[in-house]
């Protein structure tokens, strides 16, 4: 093929322009005639039975038109990604204050919201469960009936015990992570129609509609090829719209009435009601030689799912997985517990488990090398995988791996180099300034045990543009401006003759989700693939349309042409056609090109017995550098600037990666110093932007995105994918930073200013009040 | 004709053995596949012929792979 | 949230004449950024809202009384003896900005210009701030360490309120139904004054306080002051004088040493509560530690 010349290219966002002049219409914008409001009562208790539902005084408000309670559940009253665990609308008993307990239809917002408040539901309440670990015991009031271990991950490998025997440093801590919130600008929201048939279209943001498709049938016991779902374009997920939000609610809503009906969660709603990441506890113990080769790793972490179980156990599994890092670590001793609770509701989030373990492994990492007196980024250096390294979990690293190749570009960066004179110059004397690094390596794709899949279809327009199809949806990461630009390249043409075609379940295939860094690796292989047979069917209408054989045929750009004339035989049209002019003939010929794609994943060596979705064959590698600044008076952390340098393979669009760094960078400094959602008895204390704090634009560093690709052969073009590694080691790269500043470890995330003031106050020997 | 089947995560508790192979008179349909394995809860499950999601009126050939799934996620 | 009327007066007398027909069903709303949240929260059904937005003249910040002549410039000639009017209707971008505040008292416009977002600052008020009587609101502090005193019209005429006794409690004015804020007064800052305003929030911007403090005080010498006035947000259920403190620090030379001997005397003069913001035993801290670093900021041996 040729060179490429849009793969690689600094390509604006397709999207960029009705984006920022507000033209474009997320699906909480839709509108149709004779539309109705949705709303959901949520449970008023964390925990309590169900005595009684009555509805009777809603009903009977003018203007109310559906009051749906778990009676009017056709199919199957549950959802959940792994398992059907969660009650459409609870019937027994509400587990969590998002629980929904009944759903109103009417002809105002307010209509139905005083709907909501004329439902009258007998709670009896019970124990709220609310620590993890005494949830773990048989003693503790049960969340589900079949006890409140959801899954339970142990892998062994090696001797981690004789390893500690011998190492000459061992360190062990206990390290707590926060229910970080995705914060999505656009809440969980949508609109659903039916149309004289009986068939639905659901239009909700979501990052997988074909699987909405299916969990949307099971609760309506309805045939999926009868409801459309339309996910493109979501405002924002990070895995937070990976499991189904009001889709079904929607769907019920919409076959009760027969009319449009729209659901907009609230902030406060969606903050109570909506997915999380998951809170962990992790007791971590790792050793290493004298001469800084790491030996073991032994991890006990106990997860916070909340209510239900969601993707808690894949993340656990993950978690597991991303413990040991992007290191060798000949011997292991992992285990996970994922723990039902009152404490709203956790799932997937960009990361997905590693943020939590990596968090924890890096400050050992730290640890161990200021007890070794080594330098923290030769440590790592000599500890990283490389290509054909055994990782822990037993698995051989035969993918691209570029751990090494990102921490040489760290050692060379600005910030890292000039790390003592950054330091040595505070912008006032009791304020002191660090230099932190970490690394990560992170799984592409579902992992071995789950075959990930992908489709495409590309169609020749009667324009000469091609139509693309891929359904992963575009929820803000720019995937549909890196399809459109690997297709120009596949089929020869620009990116303006692309006409991209995503997350939608009538007029896309199925090629999954728009999560676990894989929409590009996936739809640009199957892009490939359909672009190959598409220019094959181009070729024959060519050879047919020049009287050439079909070998003589040679693409160009946007144009084919026959190489040369068979001998005698001059060709029509001077020897070449425009695809527009292709289009024309094989329309006159009553002939429509349009082509499908699939690409199935390469998986791992190895899996683990017993588990599904680890290990991975595929990952990408990122190592982040922070210089923060903290006051000594205050506690307060500022992140002057950040360095990230991400391995992503080749880099599609290096604008894109660089927005993926640049947010990632935030969203996991957000997560080091000030994001929790607090839950104290099962009830939300930070349910909006004024006391759930996320970092803004004021707070964000000067970020410097450096790329390396280390290109992976089966990949697009050599790309892998980098959606979830930007936000990961930044947190860690950030509290070690602040070790570096003051001697102090910080081992309890958010490392809020009050935090980080207590312990150098403890550090110091004068705790606060005295 | 002879069709592979491989049954992954919890769709093994079907058969006895993760991948097999399975014997059809030609023309026979992806619900015969479903029938004769016993799977009844056929709203959530992703089958895939050589590569590509299907559905029940999917005409099997021989020797195609059939992947039989529950839909996933993961990170 | 219940639906309400908008009656739009074209004066303060027809302002309080509606505030007196409609009682207590009745709210002012000038920017809104306080009330819009507590209405979309139910926590205030009002029927009626003034929207006193049209009432220009408190829009007005102007020196009020001069001792000496007047010179070109407003700002550059404002002097210790000059008394400044800020209108309840000034927004904190325009507080924030003016040329007149910066020169006359700079804490004021650095507490607006560290209010909220920008969006927030065009359009909340130094009025609204002060009527929301929150603890943390950040306009107070300064206004207490300016001894500003509090114009308000009513059905009974104007009348002025010492800045102090106008905060009565966590959210609780010394505001009848029937009144409205028309603006405050303080005397300006000299060439001889010194101030600062420090606010510690969750994050850089669009944070509340979880403390905050304004110091203002003349200079006698290089590292002593005397007529310290020192307040503190968010530490007490209003906003609170630190008087214990004050006394030290006045005609004492201070260094590093004596400025966080004194700073500490603070924990004395607050009684903060544990919040989901911060707990009581940081405030304390942080109360103290805003102050020292205030002042080290102040001192002459100091390179910060
Ligand atoms: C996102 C956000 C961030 C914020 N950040 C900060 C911050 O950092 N610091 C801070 O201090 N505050 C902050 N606030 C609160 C608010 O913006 C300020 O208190 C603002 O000054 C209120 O002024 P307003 O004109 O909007 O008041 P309004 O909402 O119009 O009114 C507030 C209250 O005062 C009454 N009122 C208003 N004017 C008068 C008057 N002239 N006479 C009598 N009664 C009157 C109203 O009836 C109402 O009860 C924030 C608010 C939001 C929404």
């Amino acid at each position: 093929m040729d060179e490429p010349r849009w793969v690689g290219a600094r390509v604006s966002r397709i999207d960029a322009a009705d984006k920022v002049t507000g033209r474009l219409k997320f699906m909480s914008d839709l509108s149709f005639p004779g539309m109705l409001w949705g709303a959901v009562l949520r449970s008023a208790h964390p925990h309590a039975l169900i005595k009684k539902i009555d509805t009777s005084k809603a009903e009977a408000i003018d203007g109310v038109v559906a009051v749906l309670t778990h009676k009017d559940v056709p199919g199957l009253n549950g959802f959940g990604i792994v398992v059907p665990d969660q009650p459409v609308l609870c019937f027994d008993k509400v587990r969590y204050m998002g629980d929904a307990v009944a759903l109103v239809a009417a002809t105002s917002k307010e209509k139905a919201s005083e709907a909501l408040r004329a439902i009258e539901v007998e709670y009896e309440p019970l124990p709220v469960v609310d620590d993890p670990e005494e949830a773990m015991l048989e003693s503790s009031p049960k969340v589900h009936a079949d006890g409140n271990i959801h899954h339970h991950i142990k892998v062994e490998r090696g001797d981690v015990d004789a390893a500690f025997r011998e190492a000459a440093v061992v360190v062990e801590n206990t390290y707590y992570t926060p229910r970080q919130m995705h914060a999505f600008m656009e809440t969980e929201s949508g609109v659903a129609t039916m149309d004289e048939d009986g068939n639905i279209t659901v239009w909700c943001g979501s990052q997988h509609p074909f699987r909405d498709q299916l969990q949307i049938a099971r609760a309506l016991g309805m045939n999926p090829r009868k409801i459309q779902v339309v996910s493109t374009p979501t405002g924002g997920a990070f895995g937070g719209k990976d499991e189904i939000t009001v889709q079904i609610y929607l769907a019920l809503l919409a076959l009760r009435t027969g009319r449009p009906v729209k659901i907009v969660l609230s902030r406060e709603e969606s903050a109570v009601a909506g997915m999380k990441r998951h809170p962990m506890k992790i007791r971590m113990k790792t050793a290493a030689a004298a001469d800084g080769t790491l030996l073991a790793n032994e991890v006990r972490v106990v997860a916070d799912t909340g209510a239900y179980a969601s993707l808690g156990g894949p993340v656990v599994n993950l978690a597991i997985e991303h413990s040991c890092g992007a290191y060798r670590m000949p011997n292991v001793k992992l285990e996970g517990f994922c723990v039902y609770t009152n404490n709203g509701l956790a799932g997937a989030f960009r990361g997905f488990g590693a943020n939590q373990v990596i968090f924890a492994l890096e400050t050992q990492i730290d640890m161990i090398a200021e007890r070794l007196g080594m330098d923290r980024l030769e440590f790592r250096r000599k500890n990283a995988l490389r290509q054909g390294d055994v990782a822990a979990l037993g698995h051989t690293m035969t993918a691209s791996v570029g751990a090494v190749a990102t921490l040489d570009a760290a050692s060379k960066c600005e910030i890292w180099v000039r790390r003592e004179e950054l330091k040595a110059r505070p912008s006032a004397p009791h304020k002191k300034r660090g230099v932190g690094i970490a690394t990560e390596l992170h799984g592409c794709g579902l992992g071995v045990g789950l075959p990930d899949y992908g489709a495409a279809t590309i169609e020749l327009l009667p324009d000469g543009r091609f139509a693309v199809g891929v359904s992963c949806p575009e929820i803000g990461q720019g995937n549909t401006t890196a399809f459109a630009q690997m297709a120009a390249d596949s089929l020869g043409c620009s990116v303006e003759d692309i006409v991209m075609v995503s997350g939608d379940s009538r007029y896309t295939l199925d090629s999954g989700t728009s999560t676990a860094s894989r929409s590009v690796y996936t739809g640009g292989n199957a892009i490939r693939c359909a672009a190959a047979r598409m220019r094959e069917a181009i070729a024959d209408v060519a050879a047919e349309a020049l009287g050439a054989p079909r070998e003589e045929i040679a693409f160009g750009r946007g144009s084919v042409e026959a190489r040369s004339c068979p001998a005698g035989e001059p060709t029509r049209s001077a020897g070449r056609l425009s695809f527009r002019e292709i289009a024309c003939i094989a329309e006159s010929k009553g002939r429509r090109l349009k082509t499908e794609g699939d690409f199935i994943w390469p998986v791992a060596d190895r899996g683990v017995e017993g588990y599904f979705g680890l290990p991975h064959l595929i990952y990408s590698y990122i190592t982040q550098v922070a210089l923060v600044e903290v006051n000594t008076l205050t506690g307060e952390v500022e992140v002057l600037r950040a360095v990230s340098i991400p391995d992503p393979g080749k880099a599609i669009n290096p604008v894109g990666i660089e927005a993926q760094s640049e947010g990632g960078v935030v969203m996991g400094m957000g997560y080091a110093l000030m994001e929790d959602t607090v839950i104290e008895q099962g009830i939300t204390k930070t349910p909006n932007f004024s006391t759930y704090i996320i970092p803004t634009s004021v707070d964000a560093p000067e970020i410097e995105t450096i790329i390396v690709e280390e290109l992976e052969p089966s990949g697009p073009f050599g790309a892998k994918g980098i959606g979830e590694a930007v936000c990961v080691p930044i947190t860690p790269a950030i509290t070690n930073a602040i070790h570096d500043a003051t001697g102090i470890w910080i081992t309890h995330i958010p490392a809020t200013a009050e935090r980080v003031y207590m312990a150098l106050r403890k550090q110091a020997g004068e705790p606060a009040g005295a | 004709m002879k069709v592979n089947v491989v049954l992954f995560g919890t769709m093994r508790k079907y058969a006895k053995e993760d991948k097999f192979q399975m014997e059809f008179e030609e023309g026979a349909k992806l619900s015969d596949l479903l029938d004769r394995l016993k799977i009844e809860d056929r709203v959530y499950i992703i089958v895939l012929v050589n590569g590509r999601r299907a559905d029940e009126d999917t005409v099997l050939t021989d020797g195609a792979n059939v992947h039989i799934l529950t839909p996933v996620g993961g990170g | 949230m219940r639906p309400f009327s908008v009656t739009v007066p074209e004066s303060v007398d027809e302002a309080v004449e509606a505030l007196a027909r409609w009682g207590s069903e009745a709210r002012v709303i000038a920017g809104g950024t306080d009330l819009v949240v507590e209405l979309k929260e139910d926590r205030r059904s009002p029927a009626v809202l003034v929207d006193i937005s049209r009432l220009h003249e408190l829009r007005e910040i102007r020196v009020e009384k001069r001792a000496g002549a007047r010179g070109e410039d407003e700002a550059e000639s404002v002097g210790e003896s000059d008394v400044v009017w800020v209108g309840a209707l000034a927004t904190h971008a325009e507080v924030a900005s003016s040329p007149l505040v910066r020169a006359a008292a700079p804490l004021l416009a650095d507490a607006c210009a560290h209010v909220g977002s920008p969006q927030i600052r065009g359009r909340g008020t130094i009025g609204g701030n002060m009527c929301t009587a929150s603890p943390a609101g950040d306009v107070i502090p300064p206004l207490f360490a300016l001894e500003a005193s509090v114009d308000v019209a009513g059905p009974r005429g104007v009348r002025s309120v010492g800045v102090e006794s106008f905060f009565v409690g966590p959210k609780r004015s010394a505001l009848a139904p029937d009144e409205i804020v028309l603006g405050v007064r303080f005397r300006a800052h000299g060439p001889e004054h010194v101030s600062f305003f420090r606010k510690l929030g969750q994050r850089k911007s669009l944070a509340i306080s979880v403390v905050s403090v304004a110091f203002a005080a003349r200079r006698l010498g290089p590292d002593t002051f005397e007529d310290a006035r020192v307040a503190f947000g968010a530490v007490a259920p209003t906003v609170v004088r630190a008087r214990t403190v004050e006394k030290a620090l006045d005609g004492k030379r201070l260094d590093a040493a004596t400025a966080r001997h004194i700073s500490r005397l603070a924990f004395r003069d607050v009684m903060p509560i544990t919040d989901i913001r911060g707990s009581q035993a940081y405030r304390q801290e942080m109360a103290c530690n805003l102050l020292y670093e205030g002042l080290l900021g102040l001192l002459s041996g100091n390179a910060e």
